[in-house]
C-alpha cells in the first residue's frame, strides 16, 4: 500500500482535469431534457454503475459472492424495465487484489466509463484504497462487506459500508452469549499477520472483561501457517470452557478441527466476520464446526417481509441453499442506487452527474430505514451499516440466527 | 505441556524429513534441485483430499493415489526440466523446475480451484493417552507411514539391484553406465521415487493440518531447503535430523514465544549454518556452494 | 571377423580434438596393446568406443554390428566391458555391491551369485572385504575390483586403460600376469599402456598413438625392436645394438 500511493495520487491528479471540464460543460446548460417527459429517459442509454471485484487473495470467494448480488439486482431491475425507463448497467473491474490496480481502475471508471456511482471491493483492504480514490473523485461508493474499524475514514462522506464494524455489533452480542452460557474462562487464538484478525483479539479481549471471563490462555499464529498442534496443545493444559477464534473463516476451520482432534470440548466463537466467510468456516471444519457461535449482522432466514420474499426468491432464481451476507448487501446497493433514481428522477447525464452523485450522498445519509433484502438497512454517522444484534449458532452444516436475547 | 509440545514438534518434523528425503535423494542423483518438487507435493495432496473428501474414498486408497501423483508429476518434471537440459547450465534447471512449480500452482487452482481442501480425520476416535503425553489417530498414521516409507526407501536402496544402481549412479553415473547401468532410467527412477515421497510428505501434512491449499507449493520448497541446507546436501540421515530439529524449535517457538518468531528464528539458524558450516551441520565434504 | 573393428575414428571435448581419424582392428581372442606418450589420445579413443563420449565421426563394428554412437550400458549389453582410467570404483557402495553392479544388465540372465563367486575365488583379496566400502581399499585391490567388476558382464572384449598406473612394480608384475592369464583363457583385450615395454610384453599386436592419430602398427615384436620406438620410449638404447 505504501508503495501504490504515490502512484495513487498521479492517478488521481491526472483524472481532475478531465472532472473538471466535465463539471464545466454541464454548467452552462441546466435546463436537461431529462425529466419532461415525465420518469422516461429511454433516450439517455443506460445508468453506468462501476463494480470493483477481485477474482483472487483471500476475499475471492466473498467477492464472487457480492458480484452475483449486484447482478442479480440488475437482471431483476432490467427485467421489470429499468430505471425511469433506462437500463442500468455494471461495468465490472477484475482488481486482482492488487492495489495498483484499483489505482488505475478506479478513475478510469470514472472518467472513462463515466459511472455514476461504485460498489466498491468487498474487502477492507481493497475498499480503503477504492473509496479514497473516489472521494478524491467526488463519486459516492458503498461496499457491501468491508468491516475494519476506520476503513472509511479516508473517504467520508463519499463512502459507505453496507457492514457494521465488528466491535460495534460483536461486542455486545458476545457479550450476552458469554452470560447465556455461563463461561468462565476463555482462550484467544489471533493471527498475527493481519490487521483485521488482531482487532478481533482485542475485541474478544474487551468481551472477556466486560463479561468477567478469565482469559487463561492466548495464542498466537501467522495466516497460512502449517500447523495448529502447537497452539491447541497449549490452550489444552488450561481447558478454556471458550476458545474465541481471531481468525479468518480457512483457518478457523483448521483451528476446530485440531480443537475437536485434540479432544476438547471448549466451546468455539467468532465474530460477524466469521459468519460472514461462513461457508469456507463450514466446509473446512466439517463435524468440528459444529456447535460454533459467532456474532452476525445479517439473518438469511428473516422472516419479516420485504426481506423474506427477497430472500426466497433469490434462492430460487440463482439455485442457492442460503443466501450470503455479501450477496444480499450487494444487492440492496444497486436497489437503493436505483430508489434513489427513480425517486429523484435524477438523469445522471454529465450534465448533472455531479449534482445526482451529491443527492444520492444525501439520500443514503437520509435512508431509515430502507428496507431490503438484508432488512433494515440504515447507515451511521460514520458512512458503517447499522445492523441488528444477532447471533449464530452452527447446527446440522448451517448458521441458524437467533436475535439476542430471545 | 512440554513433553507434549516436544512430541509435536517431532511428528511436525516426520512429515519435513519425508519432503527433505525426498528433495536429498534428487541431488544424490544429480547434484540438481527439483525445485518443483513442492508443488508437486501440493498437487499430490490436493488429489488425495479430493478422493478422501469427495469420493470417501479408504485413506490407504487415497495415499496410494497421492502416492502415484507424485510419481508421475516428478517423472514429467524430469522429462521437462532435466532431461534435455545440458548439464553445462547449472542453473537452467533450477530455473526450468521452478516454472514446472508455477505452471502446476496455477493449473491446480485453474482446474480444482483455489479454496483449500479439506482432509478428514481418518482416525477418529483413536487417541493414547502415555501419561501426560497424548498422541491422536492420525499423528500415529502420520509417524507409522513416514517410518514405513523411511524403511521401505532403506531397504530398497541398500537390497534390491535398482537401488543398489541409484546409489552407484549417484557415485558416479558415467561409471555406472560403463557397468552397463541404464543411467537415463535410473535417474528417470530416483525422480519417480522422489515424487513419491513427495507425494506422501503432502498428504501426511495435509492430514496433520486438516487441509491442503493450492498455494503452499513453494513454502514446502522452502521448508525443504532449510532442512537439507541445515542437514547437510545430499546426506540423508543429516537431514532426517535436521527435519526433527527444525519441527521442535518450529513447535516450541510458537508455543512458548510467538507466532511472528517462527520463522525468523529458523531463517537465523540456518544463517548462521550457512556462514559457520557451509557444508551442513552434518556434513563433512562438500559445501553447499560446491553441489548446488 | 574381427571382435572390434574402428575406422576413422574421431573425437574430442567441445573443440578440443583427442583422437583425429584413428582406425584400429582387434581379432578375436587377441591381445592389442594401445601406447602412446601423455595426451596422446588413448584414453579419448576407448572413451569414444564405449560411449562414454559421443565420436564425431567414424564407425565402430563390434562383431562385425555397427554401435557406433550406442550408449554405455547398451554396448555392455552387446559384450564390451570398460575399465577406465584411474579404475572409477564407486566409493559409498561395498566391495560386493560394485560387483554385482557390474552384472546389473545381466541379473537376470545367466548365474550372477556363480560369477561373483568366480571373482572373489580369482582375487582372494577382495573376499575378505566384500562388505566394506569400496573407498577404503587400497590402490592394488580397487584396481583388482575395477577389473573384477567388469568381468561379472562377462565381456568378450575388455578395454583396460592404464591398469598398472600408480601401482607399486610388485603389483604392477601381478597386473600384468592377471591380464596374460585372461588372454589366455580366449578373452579378447585392447590395453592402453604408457609403459610400452611392460604392454607390448604381454600384446601380439601393438598401435603407437601421437597427438590423436595411429603413427606406427605393427606386432609387438617388430615394435619392440623398431628403432624409433626403442627411441622414443624404450630409453633410446636398442636390444640388438
Ligand atoms: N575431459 C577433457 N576435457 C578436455 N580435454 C580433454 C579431456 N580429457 C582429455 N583431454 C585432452 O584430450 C587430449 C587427449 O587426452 P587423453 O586423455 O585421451 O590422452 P591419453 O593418451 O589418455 O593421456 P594419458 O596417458 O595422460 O592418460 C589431450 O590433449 C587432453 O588434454
Ligand atoms: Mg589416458
Amino acid at each position: 500500500m505504501r508503495k501504490a500511493s504515490p502512484g495513487r495520487k498521479a492517478a488521481v491528479l491526472a483524472a481532475l482535469p478531465l472532472m473538471i471540464v466535465a463539471a464545466c460543460g454541464g454548467s452552462d446548460d441546466g435546463g436537461g431534457g431529462g425529466g419532461s417527459e415525465g420518469g422516461d429517459q429511454s433516450d439517455a442509454g443506460p445508468y453506468r454503475l462501476g463494480l470493483v471485484h477481485s477474482s483472487e487473495g483471500p476475499f475471492a470467494t466473498n467477492s464472487d459472492t457480492m458480484r452475483a448480488g449486484a447482478r442479480y439486482a440488475v437482471e431483476l431491475i432490467n427485467a421489470d424495465g429499468g430505471v425511469n425507463g433506462r437500463d442500468v448497467e455494471l461495468v465490472e473491474v477484475d482488481a486482482r487484489n492488487d492495489p495498483q490496480t484499483l489505482v488505475t481502475a478506479i478513475p478510469e471508471l470514472v472518467s472513462e466509463e463515466e459511472v455514476f456511482a461504485i460498489v466498491a471491493p468487498v474487502d477492507s483492504a481493497g475498499c480503503e484504497i477504492a473509496c479514497a480514490i473516489a472521494a478524491d473523485l467526488q463519486v459516492p461508493i458503498v461496499s457491501a462487506g468491508a468491516g475494519r474499524p476506520g476503513v472509511l475514514e479516508p473517504s467520508r462522506p463519499w463512502s459507505f459500508t453496507m457492514t457494521a464494524p465488528d466491535a460495534a455489533n460483536s461486542i455486545p452480542v458476545l457479550e450476552a452469549v458469554m452470560e447465556q452460557e455461563g463461561a468462565q474462562t476463555a482462550a484467544i487464538i489471533v493471527d498475527e499477520a493481519n490487521a483485521t484478525t488482531k482487532a478481533q483479539g482485542d475485541l474478544y479481549a474487551e468481551v472477556f472483561d466486560g463479561s468477567g471471563v478469565e482469559v487463561v490462555s492466548t495464542t498466537t499464529y501467522t495466516s497460512g501457517d502449517p500447523s495448529f498442534t502447537s497452539q491447541v496443545t497449549s490452550m489444552a493444559a488450561e481447558n478454556p470452557d471458550v476458545i474465541a477464534l481471531a481468525a479468518g473463516p480457512a483457518d478457523a476451520a483448521r483451528i476446530a478441527v485440531e480443537v475437536r482432534t485434540q479432544g476438547l470440548e471448549s466451546l468455539l466463537i467468532g465474530t460477524g466476520s466469521l459468519q460472514a466467510g461462513g461457508t469456507d468456516y463450514i466446509n473446512g471444519a466439517g463435524e468440528a464446526a459444529e456447535g460454533t457461535i459467532t456474532a452476525a449482522q445479517f439473518n438469511p432466514d428473516n422472516p419479516d417481509d420485504p426481506a423474506a420474499t427477497l430472500l426466497a426468491q433469490a434462492e430460487e432464481d440463482n439455485g442457492l441453499d442460503v443466501v450470503a451476507l455479501n450477496f444480499s448487501y450487494a444487492f440492496d446497493i444497486v436497489n437503493m442506487i436505483a430508489e434513489y433514481l427513480t425517486e429523484t428522477e435524477a438523469t445522471a447525464s454529465p450534465e448533472t452527474i455531479e449534482e445526482d452523485r451529491q443527492g444520492l450522498l444525501d439520500y443514503l445519509e437520509g435512508v431509515d430505514p430502507y428496507e431490503g433484502m438484508s432488512g433494515d438497512v440504515r447507515f451511521a454517522e460514520d458512512g458503517t451499516g447499522d445492523r441488528p444484534e444477532l447471533y449464530a449458532v452452527v447446527e446440522n452444516g448451517q448458521f441458524v440466527i437467533s436475535e439476542v436475547g430471545s | 505441556m512440554l513433553i507434549q509440545q516436544l512430541v509435536n514438534g517431532l511428528l511436525l518434523g516426520t512429515t519435513f524429513a519425508l519432503i527433505a528425503l525426498s528433495f536429498n535423494l534428487v541431488v544424490g542423483a544429480l547434484d540438481r534441485l527439483n525445485f518443483a518438487l513442492g508443488e508437486t507435493a501440493m498437487v499430490s495432496a490436493i488429489c488425495g483430499a479430493l478422493l478422501l473428501s469427495r469420493l470417501d474414498l479408504p485413506f490407504v486408497l487415497a495415499f496410494l493415489a497421492a502416492l502415484a501423483v507424485g510419481a508421475l508429476v516428478a517423472g514429467v518434471t524430469f522429462v521437462l526440466s532435466f532431461r534435455f537440459v545440458s548439464a553445462d547450465y547449472h542453473t537452467a534447471p533450477i530455473l526450468s523446475s521452478l516454472g514446472v512449480g508455477l505452471v502446476l500452482t496455477s493449473l491446480v487452482t485453474r482446474v480444482l480451484g483455489s479454496d483449500q481442501r479439506r482432509v478428514p480425520t481418518v482416525l477418529d476416535d483413536v487417541r493414547i493417552e502415555i501419561g501426560p503425553l497424548r498422541i491422536v489417530g492420525d499423528q500415529l498414521i502420520i509417524l507409522v507411514v513416514a517410518a514405513l516409507m523411511t524403511v521401505l526407501l532403506y531397504v530398497f536402496l541398500n537390497r534390491t539391484p535398482w537401488g543398489t544402481a541409484i546409489r552407484g549412479v549417484s557415485d558416479d553415473p558415467d561409471m555406472s553406465g560403463l557397468l552397463g547401468i541404464p543411467v537415463q532410467r535410473v535417474i528417470l527412477l530416483t525422480f519417480v521415487i522422489s515424487g513419491m515421497l513427495a507425494g506422501a510428505s503432502g498428504l501426511l501434512t495435509g492430514l496433520s493440518f486438516h487441509t491442503v491449499s493450492p498455494f503452499t507449493g513453494f513454502e514446502t520448497t522452502l521448508t525443504a531447503l532449510m532442512v537439507i541446507v541445515l542437514g547437510g546436501l545430499g546426506n540423508i540421515t543429516g537431514g532426517v535430523i535436521a527435519a526433527m530439529m527444525i519441527g521442535v524449535i518450529e513447535t516450541l517457538t510458537v508455543a512458548y514465544l510467538s507466532a511472528t518468531y517462527r520463522d525468523l528464528i529458523v531463517f537465523v539458524l540456518v544463517g548462521i549454518t550457512l556462514l559457520a558450516r557451509p557444508q551442513g551441520l552434518f556434513t563433512r565434504d562438500t559445501g553447499v556452494v560446491g553441489r548446488v | 571377423m574381427p571382435a572390434l573393428e574402428v575406422s576413422d575414428l574421431r573425437a574430442g571435448y567441445g573443440r578440443i580434438t583427442g583422437i583425429d581419424g584413428i582406425n584400429l582392428t582387434v581379432a578375436q581372442g587377441e591381445l592389442v596393446a594401445l601406447l602412446g606418450a601423455n595426451g596422446a589420445g588413448k584414453s579419448t579413443f576407448l572413451r569414444a568406443v564405449s560411449g562414454m563420449i559421443r565420436p564425431w565421426s567414424g564407425q565402430v563394428l563390434l562383431n562385425g554390428k555397427d554401435v557406433t554412437d550406442r550408449r554405455s550400458d547398451q554396448l555392455v549389453r552387446a559384450g564390451m566391458a570398460h575399465v577406465p582410467e584411474g579404475r572409477r570404483i564407486l566409493p559409498s557402495l561395498t566391495v560386493e555391491e560394485n560387483l554385482r553392479l557390474g552384472a546389473f544388465a545381466r541379473r537376470r540372465s545367466g548365474d550372477p551369485d556363480a560369477d561373483l563367486d568366480g571373482v572373489l575365488t580369482r582375487f582372494g583379496a577382495l573376499r575378505e572385504r566384500s562388505n566394506q566400502k569400496a573407498g577404503t581399499l587400497s590402490g592394488g585391490e580397487q584396481q583388482m575390483l575395477a577389473i573384477g567388476r567388469a568381468l561379472m558382464a562377462r565381456p568378450k572384449i575388455l578395454l583396460l586403460d592404464e591398469p598398472s598406473l600408480g601401482l607399486s612394480p610388485l603389483l604392477v608384475g601381478e597386473v600384468f600376469a592377471l591380464i596374460r592369464d585372461l588372454a589366455s583363457e580366449g578373452l579378447t583385450i585392447l590395453l592402453v599402456e604408457q609403459n610400452v615395454k611392460q604392454g607390448l610384453g604381454c600384446a601380439d599386436r601393438g598401435y603407437l598413438l601421437s597427438t590423436g592419430s595411429v603413427v606406427m602398427t605393427g606386432s609387438a615384436q617388430e615394435l619392440l625392436a623398431d628403432p624409433a620406438v626403442i627411441d622414443s620410449y624404450l630409453g633410446g638404447r636398442s636390444p640388438e645394438a
